[in-house]
């Protein structure tokens, strides 16, 4: 094919399918044979149902692409070299090994340039793209930083959220829409910082939300990174290990939803979790709000039923006091009122055995008495008739001692009579009735009357003499 | 009872009394007592999960200054 010249005119042209012609004949007289190449396939692209294989290849440095080429097994000789990958790595082909492939090199006029792999040599597993992951890994580790992220002491409910994100993917949707659409009505606070997450791009923009999230991370309960879809090859700036450490050493959990399913790369290795899908890092976070509701209803519901059992078997306890007080006092009252009729049963018989011993008793005194005065009457009567009797005969003998001394005083009465006396010739002199013994009781010419014993007779009174006596 | 406890503490207080109130002898007065602070732990809890003070507007605020 001769150069073309732009000097001369009219310009000579080819048309594609003679140029694409021309290309794949150089190609074909220069690449006879089949050569061993290196390569990382970036994507496996198997398709089961046709069974052919259309593998990204790719190389690396430093997890930037150099190279990338497509290669194609086709279904016949796939289960081959997939059988015999196995059968030594134990892991099928797949996303972000590096193998080392036979191929041979094609251009299609329409399919453009490609590898056909025709044989694998299965000691070379570890890729490129694995030798920096666990480079990037040995040195996490070697710094002591690897379990960082891990090891931290996330809050009990992850509610305050920094989103690391781009807010038009759909990752960032459905993970937004999962949060604030959740049945529970449970409340999280979202901040997007958005960040470029695919590409070169991702470490400096990641490091940069992160340090922003850092200044107001007293705000913050967790971090979140998701991504929704992309392919594999945009992923390899997550190996790196400047951002991995980032990650790392960050003060809040950081949890991963990056989609990237068939090979964890370093930031989801570090990170607190890696929930793969942004619905699942969601869906993570809800659940920690139901493991702490759970923990409240347990909490609820053991201290209803503690409370109802303590409260019943309380009031079963006081039942049973209030039940064994009433039989007790039952008890007392029904004693106390037996001894009570006992008692007053006693008390009457007592009584009445007492009245009629005091009955006999005082029928025995009154008997007694009886008797004992009819004796005393009796002897009274015997000592009265006995005085009499000495009485009759000490006034007879008396009467008969003194009669004789009577008639010798009777004499001796009769001698002392007014009549012999006046006989005598002494007389009575009266002053108004009265005897005069005493002639100061008379005055001079009184009339007296004398008494003598043949008759009386007045004189008057001349003179008065006055006896010494 | 002071309202602003985190929440942290509240579950954990209140899961002290709840094992204390599973475990231990109570009476009837330390039980009223106990189960009326629970009651206040529970509903800080409860509405810790549906209720966040947190503001965009004054996050930004103090990151950019």
């Amino acid at each position: 094919m001769s150069e073309v010249s732009e000097k001369q005119s009219p310009k000579k042209y080819y048309s594609l399918l003679e140029l694409t012609r021309s290309i794949e004949s150089v190609i074909k007289k220069t690449y006879t044979s089949s050569y061993w190449v290196k390569a990382e396939i970036a994507k496996l692209n198997f398709y089961p149902k046709s069974g052919h294989c259309y593998p990204d290849l790719v190389e690396k440095e430093k997890g930037v692409v150099l190279a990338q080429i497509r290669a194609t097994i086709w279904a016949g000789q796939f289960n081959d070299i997939n059988h015999k990958f196995v059968s030594i790595t134990n892991e099928p082909l797949s996303d972000g090994m590096t193998v080392l492939v036979r191929t041979t090199i094609s251009f299609h006029a329409v399919y453009g340039l490609g590898l056909h792999i025709i044989d694998i040599e299965p000691s070379f597993t570890l890729g490129e793209m694995a030798k920096e992951k666990l480079l990037s890994i040995e040195r996490l580790k070697k710094e002591n930083i690897f379990t960082k992220n891990k090891q931290l002491q996330p809050a009990l409910i992850m509610q305050r959220i920094a989103i690391i994100s781009v807010e038009t993917s759909k990752g960032y949707h459905d993970f937004t829409k999962i949060i604030s659409e959740n049945a529970w009505g449970y409340c999280f606070f979202q901040m997007l910082f958005p960040a470029i997450l695919q590409g070169k791009s991702v470490i400096n923009s990641i490091t940069q939300q992160l340090n922003r999230i850092k200044i107001a991370q007293k705000h913050f309960d967790v971090v979140v990174i998701i991504r929704g879809g992309g392919g594999d090859i945009g992923l390899s700036s997550y190996d790196n290990f400047k951002l991995a450490k980032a990650v790392a050493l960050f003060p809040l959990p950081i949890i991963t939803g990056i989609g990237h399913a068939t090979n964890e790369t370093v930031v989801e290795l570090v990170a607190f979790k890696n929930k793969i899908t942004p619905t699942d890092v969601g869906y993570y976070l809800i659940q920690k709000f139901h493991n702490f509701s759970v923990r409240i209803q347990n909490a609820q519901s053991i201290l209803i039923n503690k409370s109802k059992q303590i409260s019943n078997s309380e009031r079963l306890k006081l039942e049973n006091i209030s039940s064994i007080f009433k039989n007790n006092t039952d008890n007392l009252i029904y004693r106390n009122r037996l001894n009570l009729v006992k008692s007053s049963f006693d008390f009457r018989h007592i009584a009445l055995s007492y009245i009629k011993m005091k009955k006999i008793k005082f029928e025995d005194i009154l008997l007694r008495f009886s008797q004992e005065s009819k004796q005393l009457i009796l002897l009274q009567e015997k000592q009265l008739h006995e005085f009499e009797n000495r009485l009759t005969t000490s006034v007879k003998n008396f009467t008969r001692s003194n009669n004789i001394q009577v008639s010798t005083l009777s004499d001796k009465l009769h001698l002392l009579e007014p009549k012999y006396i006046l006989k005598r010739g002494y007389s009575i002199t009266t002053h108004n009735g009265k005897i005069v013994t005493n002639p100061k009781s008379l005055q001079d010419n009184d009339i007296v009357e004398t008494q003598t014993y043949k008759g009386r007779f007045k004189s008057k009174v001349q003179s008065i003499e006055k006896s010494g006596k | 009872m002071k309202k602003d406890i985190p929440y942290t503490e509240a579950i954990e207080e209140l899961e002290k009394i709840v094992s204390s109130i599973e475990n231990e002898d109570i009476n009837v007065d330390d039980l009223s007592r106990k189960v009326k602070r629970a009651a206040e732990l529970i509903n800080i809890c409860k509405d810790k999960l549906h209720n966040t003070e947190e503001e965009v507007n004054s996050i930004l605020k103090e990151i950019n200054n």
